[in-house]
């Protein structure tokens, strides 16, 4: 890697990890068992980067290695270019965790005001601010409800708030969408795509792949600890035309083609094909008297490259 | 300082909103039922006893809640997962530790203020405590308190709550018996008995220092120099506490 002399402050990625790792003692021996392995990864300033990862598989750990709320074993964390277990890089950063518990004695508005303190927003704009916050993420009218009358989606909402009151350049959401219906969700994803809008570099954890697909422009996925790839959306899915589908109507019964998976459906023949052999599979439709009503390639999946390097670990492990 | 006060602040509001304060008016009650008996008891007294006991209560009550809250203040948080937004804030650890135990110290003032204010009303109805010697003695009360505040923060950032509250209990009782077992201790003669004992007494925070209850009961003058020692002595005690605790809190991990 080379850096170039001078670096402007925009340049400094957001987030640069340099195999780092952790290792968590466990259990009656306090056996050591490495849960983050080498992890290397650089998210560049402006990004909405989805960190894709089974359960367990140590997206949590990793992001409470981005706070510095846990230190990792080995390797470098630097955000903003500094070491987020210092007070300075973290005023940049906002952050929602996994299972949001807050003080659930206070109301949403003390809340807000708590956290709009200790993130440094002048007195004078913490109470626009906040209201502004509540309109955002769904919260109207709630502002005098302490947090224990929350449902669980509420506390999703009033956890992105807080997140956000510090209006930082960097937000890290450790599954920002669980526990929501499909309506916050979309609102959700809205507010992840505004933050981009605005300039701010967003992060998230999830192991919902439509949730990344539909808003990441670029992923990291982890794999039992390790990065397995990473890079843009869709560099890692584009290229790849796996297989076309084609539908046609009025074949005759017997219609068979070698190495082609048929299904009969209301609406046609359903046929599964290699992107390389469709041509000679089109030219049998018609040679049989067929009509082709459609031929819709199919691009893999976000969930199929997930798939395909989770399988790739279990065989190799 | 202000991150440090804002959350002193959410320190205080969860300790009333626990309903923590509702006990207090039990203790009230308690304290007037009290004083009511003692005084049909105790007529040849002239109400002194009233005072002498009613600080005894609020003492051992206040080391009660001083326990309650101080474990709790810091093993919730880690239990609930309540730290985790606050840390990830720009909130240094250092600065969460000292607002929480401002937050204490804060509270037990003013619990310390409204049972000393009912009990100095219920007493008078028997015999006007002397006033200077009275609020002295429940200051110094509350010195102890909070240093025992600081004790309650050190084992809870290093062990659980259960284990926390006994080691915290622990040294209240023994801080105020080493006084008197290092005296036992040098009478005895033994070597080991001495030995152990004065370390028990130079280890162990001196609580004794903090009781002056005998100056409201006899009503002899207020002793300026040792509150200026005992001051001192919990000030120069309570900044190693702190900064024990604030050794192993910055260096935990919050998985
Ligand atoms: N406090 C802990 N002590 C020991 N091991 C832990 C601890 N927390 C997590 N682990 C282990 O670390 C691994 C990764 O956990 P982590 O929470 O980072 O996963 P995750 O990717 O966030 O999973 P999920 O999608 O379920 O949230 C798991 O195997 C888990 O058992
Ligand atoms: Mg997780």
């Amino acid at each position: 890697m080379t850096v170039s002399a001078s670096i402007s402050p925009d340049s400094v990625p957001p987030i640069l990890l340099e195999n780092v790792g952790k290792s968590f003692r466990q259990g009656f021996w306090m056996r050591s068992s490495e849960v983050v392995k080498r992890v290397s990864l650089k998210v560049s300033a402006g990004s909405l980067f989805g960190y894709l990862g089974h359960n367990g598989a140590g997206k949590t750990t990793t992001i409470k290695m981005l706070l510095g709320l846990i230190e990792p074993s080995h390797g470098k964390v630097s955000v903003w270019g500094g070491n987020p277990a210092s007070v300075g890089v973290r005023r940049r950063v906002g952050y929602l965790p996994e299972q949001p518990y807050f003080y659930d004695y206070l109301t949403a508005r003390e809340f807000l005001a708590f956290h709009a303190e200790l993130a440094g927003v002048p007195h004078g704009e913490q109470a626009g601010r906040i209201a502004e916050l509540f309109d955002w993420v769904g919260l109207e009218g709630v502002g005098n409800v302490t947090l224990s009358r929350f449902s669980k989606g509420m506390q999703q909402r009033i956890g992105l708030a807080q997140a956000l009151v510090g209006d930082p350049d960097l937000v890290i959401l450790d599954e920002p969408m669980s526990g929501l219906d499909p309506v916050g969700r979309k609102q959700v994803r809205d507010i992840m795509l505004e933050l981009k809008r605005r300039g701010k570099t967003v992060f998230f954890s999830t192991h919902i792949l439509a949730d990344a697909e539909a808003v990441c422009d670029q992923v990291a996925i982890l794999v039992k600890g390790e990065i397995r790839c990473t890079g843009r959306l869709a560099d890692l899915l584009a290229p790849k035309i796996t297989e076309v589908e084609v539908v046609a109507l009025g074949l005759p019964d017997g219609f068979a083609v070698e190495g082609v998976l048929l299904s009969r459906r209301d609406d046609g023949q359903h046929m599964r094909v290699s992107d390389a052999s469709i041509g000679a599979l089109l030219q049998k439709v018609l040679a049989a008297g067929g009509r082709v009503v459609s031929v819709t390639p199919h691009r893999e999946t976000l969930e199929e490259l997930f798939l395909n390097e989770l399988n790739a670990v279990e065989r190799a492990g | 300082m202000k991150r440090i006060v804002a959350i002193a602040q959410v320190t205080w509001r969860e300790a009333v909103r626990n309903r923590i304060l509702y006990s207090l008016l039990f203790f009230v009650v308690l304290m007037v039922v009290i004083a009511a008996v003692l005084d049909q008891m105790t007529m040849g007294q002239n109400g002194r006893v009233v005072a002498d006991i009613g600080l005894l209560l609020i003492h051992v009550f206040g080391a009660l809640i001083t326990i309650f809250l101080g474990v709790a203040v810091i093993s919730r948080e880690i239990a609930r997962k309540t730290l985790y937004v606050v840390l990830a804030k720009p909130v240094g650890r250092l600065e969460f530790l000292a607002g929480k135990l401002l937050g204490l110290t804060a509270t037990l003032a003013v619990l310390m203020l409204v049972m000393g204010a009912c009990l100095f009303a219920v007493a008078s109805l028997f015999a006007v405590p002397p006033p200077l010697q009275f609020a002295w003695s429940l200051f110094l009360t509350w010195v102890e308190l909070s240093l025992l505040c600081a004790v309650a923060l050190l084992f809870s950032v290093s062990t659980g709550p259960f284990l926390s509250g006994m080691f915290t209990l622990g040294v209240l009782v023994i801080g105020h018996l080493t006084p008197g077992l290092r005296e036992m201790g040098v009478r005895s003669g033994d070597a080991l008995v001495r030995g152990v004992t004065s370390a028990l007494y130079y280890l162990l925070p001196n609580l004794e220092l903090f009781n002056r209850k005998q100056e409201v009961t006899y009503r002899l003058p207020v002793d300026w120099g040792h509150t200026g020692f005992a001051l001192l002595y919990a000030l120069a005690y309570g900044a190693m506490l702190f900064a024990a605790a604030g050794i192993i809190f910055s260096r935990r991990d919050f998985r």
